[in-house]
């Protein structure tokens, strides 16, 4: 009985096995038929299938306009559009699981790090494309195209994106608060006048890890120029100094209430609609929030420098970048049919799609130059942004590549957003993490 | 007659496809999990064995303290308040003297039938900081106790497993109230003329003959405290950092979210076996309790 | 003080807790759906606990109309009905097979199949997850509908086994002299015969299925194919701050179960505790 038992699970798990197996061949087969058309000579077209985000106007625009420009520099290319849905590139996983690749997709770098491991993106290191890609650059955006281990895997469109600290300049005068606030402890007063006048100081969408450990950045690159990035090193096995400050910093603006009670459990349209409707003061995001902040406040709100521990500091440092540059753009798959065209035809759609959001979207974050002309009606703040920071802007934040460090950290800057967490067990989980992946 | 029901084709139409499904979707995986379990895995390129790395990597994960603890934690909640409470309510409700049992047994079952996502939504706005119902209930009442009940490193899993307390309370009272009903009325009845008070003869006649239905109810209050995932995601997603972490929530963000597959089938392997070391505990303190 | 009227008294004090648990198990919802009829202002400040004054159904029309409810709803009718109509049907003729049917493993398979039913959802997850990726499921009905199938089998075979093994034998030889065909006899003989265990597992099935969270949250991704549950997880825009739009919304999806539960409230709660007597 106790055979038989073993004898039939034995067989049904073969049987199930034998299931799966002729079931992925099943796909391999369907897909082998979806590209053979693009193999196929009778319209003397080379078809290449793109996977690209293409889901709202922001994604929609710049890519529609760079296929258009491509009809006209490739004219016996023909695109067929796979949009991207945001589903953390799951789909995109599927297809690499599956052997389904598309010609060019895009992609970020986390994925790009799966793909260079199982082999599934092309190195674009050797081809010429690259080299005129590198020579197009604008200043202090290479680490967007070269990775951390000298490889270029993807194309990238936009710039480095950076966080700010945004603020409603009507309560600052309405409170009495004098701009600009250089020092940890002037932002540690300005909270709590603020609080005082029944204000949220700041708001932050603290559900989302991201965004506490972006403002944990923000102070560490006031100490230490390349952030995060300094932690990805051989031997660095406890949290330095700059890092050690910049917890005692953050824990400092916690205890003078700048985050609301409720702030890890605050989502980021909580959290806006907070600053948008006057209740919070301050709000902490990407540069990319210019544009709503401007629609809903108008005039009334600006940006403001990361504040340091001295005004000296400050001045020194208002510069760094709150933001690392990490490979991203468009790939192309080593199995694509046309590998040559797809790697022209990536390189194009990027820089075609960083042209439109210059010259149609005003936005100066983008890593190819164009020499075409910048949209008329740039937000006052983004014009400051091209104008007063990029131009000075020397020292951005290094990238972390190391998901393990990441997540500590993420996992600890949101620790310190509520009251119960000090500063010392936030140091001694990081050591724990760093001692353990830097050894 | 035996060739009749011995049939041949009718045995392979009325068994395979049931047992097909079974096994493609439900034994497949758990062989592969236990497998993966050895393997530095990313899901996606080929694994590479790694014998027990995995497990001993896994046994000094900080986060694994943490949810054993929080698993913890939520199981004594859940057994405490459905079971304590819930064999109280149960007593009670027993008594032929009660009125309204109807309409008690349905209000208490109500939530039980509601999705979670929605339960936990409606606990978030209970336990809003500022505008919630329990701070302001405390304030109504002028006790002053209110809490960011979500936000705290300490409180907030219990304040969690409170809810799901809540939500599948009437689910336990139902099964006790049932095992009182099941206890005869005479064995009751004896016990109370023998001089023994209402509640000594609840304790030393009606309580030891429910056995089987303690059983089954810690059991499930065990090892759905130790398995949960779904209200700490809804409502915390896990934090105030990861002080709200079990070791479902680790299975999912070290496989789907970090794509450290092999590691999150060794959690997955740790979880069952403690869940079976839970039932098979349970069952030998009921036994054991029998034999005495 | 006679004796009699102190027992009252005593029998009415012992009863408060009852009540008590009563308002601890109601008043929540009762707080939702009057919340649900209410703006932000009434809610927070004016009125926080009792009936709305002013009833805003006007929360109901915005849910209704800017939410993606309908869709929600049809996605989970639709994963609920079909995989419950398949366990129903499978689980039937496998129980069917093994307890009534003649041949050599039948009890090595009952185990078999038993097995499932100690397996948690946490140590299928993963490999299933890659399951439904690769055989190009993920985003669709299936991903969902034949992972729940799977997962009703091992419970509903058992309660359908004990079933069926209590019918007579007669029956059988009854159907085999008048010459029916063993298909005939599932059809026409056992199914009937087997319908208060199926509305049961019906019942059963069919909540577990609209409510289940976890793999739907894994597997499903497209807005278009979120079912219920996974719909209501997040409340984007203007829903998040807007507190009687967000009531209106869970109210609406929580009626049609505390309908059907305040119609059959014994079958539900049957079918629902029914896992007692087979695991216990």
């Amino acid at each position: 009985m106790k055979i038989e038992h073993k004898r039939l699970s034995t067989l049904m798990i073969t049987l199930s096995m034998m299931l799966v197996l002729s079931a992925c061949g099943g796909g391999n087969t369907a897909s082998d038929k979806n590209q053979d058309p693009a193999a196929a000579p009778d319209t003397g077209k080379i078809k290449l299938k793109v996977y690209a985000q293409h889901f709202d106007e922001d994604t929609k625009g710049p890519f529609d306009y760079a296929v258009e420009e491509l009809k006209k520099e490739m004219p016996d290319v023909e695109i067929e559009l796979d949009s991207a849905v945001q589903d953390g590139n799951q789909k995109l996983k599927t297809y690499a699981a599956t052997g389904n690749m598309p010609d060019v997709y895009f992609t970020d770098w986390p994925t790009l790090q799966t793909f260079a491991k199982s082999k599934n993106v092309e190195l674009l290191d050797d081809y010429e494309s690259t080299a005129q890609y590198k020579d197009s650059l604008n200043p202090g955006v290479e680490s967007r195209l070269i990775a951390p281990d000298g490889h270029v895997y993807a194309y990238p469109d936009t710039g480095i994106e950076f966080q700010l600290i945004y603020y409603n300049k009507s309560i600052f005068d309405k409170v009495g608060i004098a701009m600009p606030i250089k020092t940890i402890d002037g932002l540690a007063e300005a909270a709590k006048k603020l609080k005082a006048a029944g204000y949220i100081p700041m708001s932050i969408f603290g559900k989302e890890k991201w965004i506490s450990a972006a403002f944990y950045n923000g102070l560490v690159t006031r100490e230490q120029a390349a952030g995060f990035g300094a932690l990805e090193a051989q031997g660095v096995t406890e949290l330095p100094q700059a890092f050690v400050t910049a917890a005692e910093q953050m824990k400092k603006l916690q205890e003078a209430g700048l985050f609301d009670a409720n702030a890890t459990n605050t989502n980021y349209d909580q959290a806006s609609s907070q600053f948008y409707q006057g209740k919070a003061a301050m709000f902490v995001n990407g540069q990319w929030e210019i544009y709503s902040s401007e629609e809903k406040l108008g005039g009334q709100v600006d940006w403001m420098y990361w504040p340091a521990k001295d005004e000296a500091t400050y001045e020194q440092t208002k510069y760094n970048i709150d933001g690392a540059g990490s490979p991203q753009g468009y790939a192309v798959s080593p199995g694509s049919k046309n590998k040559e065209i797809a790697v022209k035809v990536a390189a194009f759609l990027a820089a075609k799609s960083a042209e439109y959001k210059y010259t149609k979207l005003g936005s100066p974050i983008i890593s190819p130059k164009t020499d075409k002309p910048i949209a008329a009606d740039v937000p006052v703040m983004m014009q400051r942004i091209a104008t007063e920071l990029l131009p000075n802007a020397k020292e951005y934040a290094k990238l972390l590549s190391n998901t393990q460090i990441q997540n500590a950290i993420n996992d600890n800057t949101q620790n310190l957003l509520v009251d119960g967490f000090a500063t010392e067990n936030f140091i001694t989980n990081l050591n724990r993490t760093l001692g353990k992946e830097n050894q | 007659m035996n060739k009749y029901l011995g049939n041949k084709s009718a045995l392979a139409l009325f068994l395979l496809p049931a047992l097909l499904l079974y096994s493609v979707i439900l034994i497949y995986p758990v062989l592969q999990t236990v497998v993966r379990s050895f393997y530095d895995w990313d899901g996606l390129s080929t694994a590479a064995f790694s014998g027990f790395a995995n497990y001993r990597e896994l046994f000094n994960d900080p986060l694994l303290s943490t949810s054993l603890k929080n698993g913890l934690i939520f199981a004594l909640v859940l057994a405490a308040f459905q079971i304590g409470l819930g064999t109280v309510l149960a007593l009670v409700c027993a008594n032929p003297r009660t009125r309204g049992r109807k309409l008690l047994k349905t209000a208490y079952f109500i939530p039980v039938v509601l999705s979670v996502t929605v339960v936990c939504q409606l606990w978030i706005a209970m336990y809003d900081p500022t505008n919630g119902l329990v701070n302001k209930l405390f304030e109504l009442l002028n006790i002053p106790y209110r809490q960011n009940w979500l936000s705290s490193p300490t409180q907030s899993i219990i304040a969690i497993a409170f809810v799901n307390a809540w939500q599948f309370m009437g689910y336990q009272f139902s099964l006790l109230y049932a095992g009182v009903k099941a206890v005869p009325e005479d064995y009751f009845e004896a016990a109370t003329i023998d001089g023994c008070g209402k509640w000594r003869a609840h304790w030393h006649v009606t309580l030891p003959l429910m056995r089987e239905t303690y059983k089954f109810c810690f059991t499930i209050a065990i090892t759905s405290g130790i398995g949960a995932f779904v209200q700490m995601l809804i409502m915390t997603n896990g934090g105030p950092g990861t002080t709200n972490y079990t070791m479902t929530f680790m299975i999912y963000r070290y496989a789907f979210m970090e794509s450290n597959y092999g590691y999150a089938c060794a959690v997955s392997v740790l979880l069952v076996l403690i869940s079976l070391i839970a039932t098979v505990v349970i069952n030998k303190v009921f036994d054991r309790g029998q034999n005495a | 003080m006679s004796p009699k009227t102190f027992r009252s008294i005593g029998q009415f004090l012992l009863q408060i807790p009852l009540w008590l648990y009563f308002a601890v198990s109601i008043y929540p919802l009762f707080w939702m759906i009057s919340y649900s009829l209410k703006n932000n202002d009434e809610i927070f400040v004016t009125n926080p606990f009792g009936l709305p004054t002013h009833f805003r159904f006007e929360n109901y029309v915005n849910a209704w109309t800017q939410f993606n409810i309908p869709r929600y709803f049809w996605n989970s009718f639709v994963v609920s009905i079909i995989s419950t109509l398949f366990i129903l049907l499978l689980a039937l003729m496998f129980a069917f097979a093994v307890a009534r049917m003649q041949w050599r493993f039948r009890s090595a398979v009952r185990t078999y199949m038993l097995v499932g039913m100690f397996m948690p959802l946490q140590v299928i997850m993963i490999p299933l997850a890659l399951l439904v990726r690769d055989f190009h499921l993920t985003n669709t009905y299936g991903a969902l509908i034949i992972p729940y199938i799977a997962i009703g089998l091992p419970f509903s075979t058992m309660v359908f086994y004990g079933f069926l093994v209590s019918i007579p034998r007669e029956i059988e030889e009854a159907a085999c002299i008048d010459g029916a065909s063993i298909y005939r006899l599932f059809l026409g003989v056992i199914l009937p015969l087997a319908l208060p265990a199926i509305a049961t597992i019906a019942i059963f099935q069919f909540l577990n299925n609209w409510n289940e969270f976890t793999l739907a949250y894994i597997l499903i991704s497209d807005e278009n194919m979120k079912t219920l549950p996974l719909g209501l997880l997040f409340f984007q825009g203007s829903y998040s701050t807007d507190w009687g739009a967000m009531g209106a919304v869970m109210t609406i999806a929580s009626l049609p179960m505390v309908l059907v539960y305040l119609l059959l409230s014994d079958q539900v709660e049957r079918a629902m505790t029914v896992g007692s007597a087979v695991k216990g």
